[in-house]
C-alpha cells in the first residue's frame, strides 16, 4: 500500500513539474550601469519580461544596494505606463533593507517591465577597482605647458560577463597639478617683493624699543608711488587662482573635458599659501564597454597668465 | 594685402568609414622618471590574433588589462588570447635613471589571423631634476649693513622638472638654522584652526573623516625623513584624497572653504604680506621650490662655523640622496640673521 501511495505521489510531483517546466520564465533582458562618478551616484537598470500566468506564485524581484536613493519601475508593453505599484521596501528580520517588485501586484497586460534604481556608492575606493588613471606631474609638449591624462577600465570582460548591455563610467575624473610658481617667480617684480619685505619687517617688529628705529623705513615706503596698492595688487593676484578665473587658462582636449579646479596645498607644507604654487584641476572623461580608454590633454596657457600677472602689477602702477 | 583665406570642408563620413579597420596606439610622449607610464591600444573592424610589445628600462610592467592569457619575457610582453576585444590596457612603472633625460622606444606588433603585422613604435622621454652644487670657497663674509654676501656657494637645476628641497644644519654644525618665531606662531595657530575645521568636515561628512585621521598622522612626520616606501604610502593617500575631493562636490567646497575660514581666522593684514613673501621667497629659481624659505641662519658672534645638508625630491617624491656641504666659515662685522637660502647663488 505504501509503495503504492509512494508510486502515485511521485507521479503527482513527475507531473506538477512538467507543467512547472512549461510556465514561461522570467527573463532577464537586458542590465546597464551607469556610475555617476562626480555625485557618486550608481543608476542600474534591469529590463525583465514577466510573463502574465503564475504571477502569484512567482519569486519577487529583489533589489539590494547600500543606499538606494530612488528605484521605479515601468511597464513598456503593451504601453509605456509606471507600475510603482508593484514595488514594495522589504524590511528582513535582521534589518537587512532591500526594494521588490512583486509580480502578482503588476497589471495583469504588463509584461515587459523596465526598472531603474539609483543608489549612492559609500566607498569611494570602488573607481579605483575599476579604472586605472594616471596623469602626467611635470609639463610637457613643445612649450612645457602641456599635462597628458588617461584613464582606462581594469575588467571589461568581468562588466561584459555580468550581462551588462552597457556600462558607462561617466565623469571619471584625474586631477592635475598645474604647477604656477614659475610664472609668479619670473612675473613678480622684485621691486615689488622688496617693498612688501620692507613692510612686513616695520609690522612684525613688536619690541617698543626698537619699532622707533622702524619709522624711517615706514616714511620711506610711504614716499613710494606705489605706497598702499601693494594690497590691491595682493587681493587681484589672488582673484586670478579662483577657479571661475583659472579656468580661463586652462584647455582640455581630447576624450577629457575641464571639470574644476581649486587651489593646490603642497603635500610638504602646511599652512596653505594664500597665493599658490600650483592649481589641482579636475578633467573628466567618460568610459564605457565601447570606448574602455581615454586619453587627454590639459593646455595651461601659461602666457596669458603671465600677462595676467603683469596687467594687474602695471595697473596697479607698480 | 591679407592673405587669401582658404577653406577646406571636412568631407561627410561615409557608412565604408566607420568598417575600416583602424588601430590606435597611445603613449603619453614623456614623463617624469618615477612616475606611472599608461598605454592601451584600442581596434575596430579586425580580428586580432596576438599582441606583443617591446620596451626597454627604465620601464617595467606594472599592469595588463584585457588580457586573459598573457606572458612576459625580459622587456617583452605576448598577449595571445584577449578577454574582449579590441582593446589591450597597460600600466608600466618607470624608475629615476643617470640619465637626466632617456628616451625609451615601446613597439607594438598586432598579429592578424591571416598573418599581417600591424607594426607601431611611440616613444617616451623620460626626464628628471638634477641638483648641481658648486662650492668656490669655505669662507663667505656678510655685510650686515648692506646685506651684500660674499662668497656664495652656487647651485642649479640642471635637469628637467621641479626640484623641491629643503636646506637644513647638519647635527654637528656649530652654527644652527631656525625659523623666525613670528612665522612658527603663525602656523601653529593656523595648524590649530584649521584642526577644527577639518575636524567639523569629517563629522559633516563620515567619508572624510578616515582621511583628515590620516592626514594628521602625516602632518606629525617630517616629509624629507620618509622612507620610498612610505613616500609611495602618502603618494597614495594624495591621489586618493584627491580622488575623494573630484568624487563629491560639496566635499571639496567644505575642504576648500575649511582652510579658507583656518586662513580668515588668522588673517591681519602682516600675515597676508607675510604669505606672499614666503611664497616668493620658496621659489629660488626656475623649477627649484624651497620647503623652508624662512629658515635664518643666526650667527651671534663676528665669526661661526656651518655645516649644511640639503635634502631633495621631485613631484613624485622620489627619493633623492641628501648632500652634505663642506663646512663654511661664516664672517660678519657683527652678529646677524639671514635667510639660509641667501648664502646660496641660484642659477
Amino acid at each position: 500500500m505504501e509503495k503504492e501511495l509512494a508510486k502515485s505521489l511521485f507521479k503527482v510531483a513527475e507531473y506538477v513539474y512538467k507543467i512547472w517546466e512549461k510556465i514561461p520564465k522570467i527573463k532577464v533582458l537586458n542590465q546597464e550601469i551607469t556610475i555617476n562618478v562626480p555625485e557618486s551616484i550608481v543608476v542600474y537598470n534591469l529590463a525583465v519580461s514577466i510573463p502574465s500566468s503564475f504571477r502569484s506564485i512567482r519569486n519577487p524581484i529583489e533589489i539590494s544596494a547600500p543606499s538606494i536613493i530612488r528605484l521605479s519601475a515601468s511597464s513598456l508593453h503593451p504601453f509605456p505606463r509606471t507600475v510603482r505599484e508593484a514595488t514594495r521596501e522589504v524590511v528582513y528580520p535582521d534589518g537587512h533593507r532591500a526594494y521588490a517588485l512583486f509580480p502578482e501586484f503588476l497589471p495583469p497586460e504588463c509584461d515587459l517591465i523596465s526598472l531603474t534604481t539609483s543608489y549612492q556608492i559609500d566607498d569611494p575606493s570602488l573607481l579605483d577597482d575599476l579604472v586605472d588613471r594616471a596623469k602626467g606631474h611635470e609639463p610637457s609638449g613643445p612649450e612645457k605647458n602641456e599635462y597628458w591624462m588617461h584613464a582606462q577600465l581594469k575588467h571589461p570582460k568581468a562588466l561584459r560577463d555580468f550581462g551588462f548591455g552597457r556600462f558607462d563610467l561617466n565623469d571619471v575624473d584625474v586631477t592635475v597639478d598645474v604647477g604656477v610658481h614659475n610664472e609668479l617667480k619670473t612675473t613678480l617684480p622684485p621691486a615689488f617683493i622688496s617693498r612688501l619685505k620692507t613692510f612686513f619687517g616695520v609690522m612684525a617688529e613688536r619690541d617698543p624699543r626698537r619699532q622707533h628705529l622702524a619709522l624711517p623705513k615706514l616714511r620711506q615706503l610711504a614716499k613710494e608711488k606705489t605706497a598702499g596698492r601693494e594690497f590691491k595688487i595682493l587681493v587681484d593676484l589672488e582673484g586670478l587662482f579662483m577657479p571661475g578665473t583659472f579656468s580661463r587658462y586652462i584647455e582640455v582636449l581630447k576624450d577629457f573635458r575641464y571639470s574644476d579646479c581649486y587651489k593646490g596645498k603642497e603635500c610638504y607644507e602646511l599652512p596653505i599659501e594664500i597665493i599658490p604654487k600650483k592649481v589641482n584641476v579636475i578633467s573628466r572623461a567618460d568610459l564605457t564597454l565601447d570606448k574602455p580608454a581615454a586619453q587627454g590633454t590639459l593646455i595651461y596657457k601659461n602666457n596669458l597668465f603671465i600677462e595676467a600677472i603683469r596687467s594687474i602689477i602695471s595697473s596697479s602702477g607698480s | 594685402m591679407p592673405a587669401e583665406s582658404k577653406t577646406t570642408l571636412a568631407k561627410p563620413l561615409q557608412a565604408k568609414d566607420f568598417l575600416r579597420p583602424r588601430v590606435f596606439t597611445y603613449l603619453p610622449d614623456e614623463g617624469l622618471q618615477g612616475e606611472n607610464i599608461p598605454s592601451h591600444i584600442l581596434w575596430n573592424n579586425i580580428k586580432v590574433e596576438s599582441i606583443q610589445i617591446s620596451f626597454r628600462p627604465p620601464l617595467k610592467l606594472k599592469d595588463v588589462f584585457n588580457a586573459e592569457s598573457w606572458d612576459i619575457h625580459d622587456t617583452t610582453i605576448v598577449i595571445n588570447k584577449l578577454e574582449v576585444e579590441g582593446y589591450v590596457g597597460l600600466s608600466f612603472e618607470s624608475s629615476k635613471v643617470s640619465d637626466l633625460e632617456v628616451t625609451v622606444p615601446v613597439e607594438y606588433l598586432i598579429t592578424l589571423p591571416n598573418g599581417d603585422i600591424i607594426k607601431e613604435i611611440k616613444k617616451v622621454r623620460l626626464f628628471r631634476p638634477q641638483l648641481e652644487l658648486k662650492v668656490p670657497t669655505t669662507s663667505i663674509s656678510i655685510d650686515a649693513n648692506t646685506g651684500f654676501i660674499k662668497g656664495r656657494l652656487k647651485a642649479k637645476n640642471v635637469g628637467r622638472g621641479t626640484l623641491i628641497m629643503r636646506i637644513s644644519a647638519a647635527e654637528d654644525s656649530p652654527i644652527k638654522l631656525e625659523t623666525p618665531p613670528e612665522h612658527r606662531e603663525f602656523a601653529e595657530r593656523f595648524m590649530s584652526d584649521l584642526q577644527i575645521e577639518m575636524s567639523k568636515l569629517a563629522d559633516e561628512f563620515p567619508v572624510f573623516k578616515p582621511y583628515w585621521d590620516e592626514m594628521l598622522i602625516w602632518d606629525k612626520k617630517e616629509f624629507m625623513d620618509l622612507s620610498a616606501e612610505e613616500r609611495s604610502k602618502f603618494t597614495q593617500y594624495l591621489n586618493n584624497l584627491a580622488s575623494l575631493l573630484a568624487g563629491d562636490k560639496k566635499l571639496l567646497l567644505g575642504f576648500v572653504e575649511a582652510y579658507a575660514k583656518a586662513f580668515a581666522k588668522n588673517t591681519e593684514l602682516i600675515e597676508t604680506v607675510r604669505k606672499i613673501i614666503s611664497v616668493y621667497e620658496s621659489l629660488v629659481a626656475k623649477d627649484v621650490l624651497l620647503l623652508n624659505p624662512l629658515d635664518e641662519v643666526i650667527l651671534l658672534d663676528k665669526e661661526g662655523e656651518l655645516a649644511l645638508e640639503i635634502s631633495q625630491t621631485d613631484r613624485v617624491l622620489d627619493t633623492y640622496d641628501d648632500v652634505k656641504l663642506p663646512r663654511i666659515k661664516l664672517t660678519s662685522p657683527k652678529g646677524i640673521r639671514v635667510p639660509a637660502y641667501r648664502l646660496f647663488e641660484w642659477g
